[in-house]
């Protein structure tokens, strides 16, 4: 009986001591593991570390170098003002100037051509003479003056790129200093940040459609060619 | 022969009549812009020549406009205009001018385009 129930408690202790000797043997694992993953954790700390303070060094850099970026933006305020605000109209309107100039020269030229015209003919010199080749000479001259409607294309296109070249000056010193544009500078006009602005720039490149961008006194006989291909 | 000549550049307009003028055609109307050519064409006008880019009313709209009206949807068309790539005188040819000129222009080419749609093998 006695060395019955010692037996089963001999049996039950073994149980017992197997169970603790198991349960030490998980605490032992977990604290390995645990050990391990503080180990880990602590090297990972360390390398967060060395990154974080590489990223400060970095940024504090980068900081110095927007200051200066800024610094050299403030300092440049004023020549971009006047840029936006005097010399690109400036030179907007002594192109419309020199168009106009040219427009009124060249209708005078044609006056005075005309004119001529009219005393070779009222000369009624006979066929085969000087007259005749002298009135050649001037429809020759008449017809050169078309370069003057081709040059009025090619600087209302160079205006208008200027007037959009002012535009976007405009924006970005509303951008970069928060001033207030003119109500003439355009982009103002056309409500700059409405989603709408650019689209007006990219539509005014064309301008009104009066002219042609890409207008050229070059080359006419070969353009003439393809007009010939295509109406064959 | 009534010619209606549709141009914005004042010089163009009396560079083009010069040139009718010189190869015998006096009758001659002129207009300043797509609108203008719009108002002054009528039934006793025989020929249209006009520039392609005007302000308001284009050369093109001009065309369209015409080709869609009974009085001037056989009339003769010729574009004078410093527009040149293929596209753009593809689409003058779809929207129903007769034959196309490319600006600067000689004189003499004039002559001949205005002979050949005439004649009816430009359009």
């Amino acid at each position: 009986m006695t060395a019955s129930t010692g037996t089963s408690e001999d049996a039950g202790d073994g149980d017992s001591l197997r169970r603790t000797l198991g349960e030490i043997e998980e605490q032992v694992a977990e604290l390995t593991a645990s050990d391990g993953s503080l180990q880990e954790k602590s090297e990972l700390g360390e390398d967060l570390d060395g990154v974080v303070s590489e990223l400060t060094a970095r940024l504090a850099t980068v900081e110095e170098e927007l200051q200066r970026a800024l610094g050299v933006l403030a300092e440049s305020r004023s020549d971009l003002r006047q840029l936006a605000e005097q010399r690109l109209p400036d030179t907007q309107e002594k192109l419309a100037e020199a168009n106009s100039a040219t427009e009124v020269a060249a209708s005078r030229m044609m006056d005075r051509l005309e004119r001529a015209l009219e005393l070779v003919s009222e000369l009624d010199l006979p066929a085969g003479t000087s007259g005749q080749e002298l009135e050649q000479e001037l429809h020759e001259v008449i017809n050169s003056l078309q370069f003057q409607d081709i040059t009025s294309q090619q600087i209302r296109h160079v205006s208008t790129v200027l007037r959009d070249t002012e535009r976007r000056l405009g924006s970005l010193a509303s951008v970069l200093f928060g001033e207030e544009r003119t109500p003439d500078s355009g982009a103002g006009a056309n409500g700059v940040g409405d989603g709408g602005d650019d689209h007006a720039f990219e539509d005014s490149a064309e301008g009104d459609g009066s002219f042609d961008p890409d207008a050229t006194t070059d080359g006419a006989s070969d353009r003439q060619d393809v007009a010939d291909e295509v109406f064959g | 022969m009534k010619f209606l000549v549709v141009e914005d550049s004042g010089t163009m307009r009396r560079v083009v009549e010069n040139s009718l003028n010189k190869i015998g055609y006096d009758d001659v109307v002129t207009a300043e812009d797509g609108r203008d050519g719009l108002s002054k064409f009528d039934a006793s006008i025989d020929f249209v020549i006009t520039d392609w880019n005007m302000p308001d009313v284009s050369g093109l709209d001009l065309v369209q406009e015409l080709r869609s009206s009974s009085e001037g949807e056989s009339v003769p068309i010729l574009m004078v205009t410093t527009r040149s790539v293929r596209e753009d005188i593809v689409t003058a040819a779809k929207a129903g001018v007769d034959n196309y000129i490319v600006k600067p222009f000689n004189p003499q080419v004039l002559r001949e385009k205005i002979d050949d749609v005439l004649d009816g093998d430009g359009g």
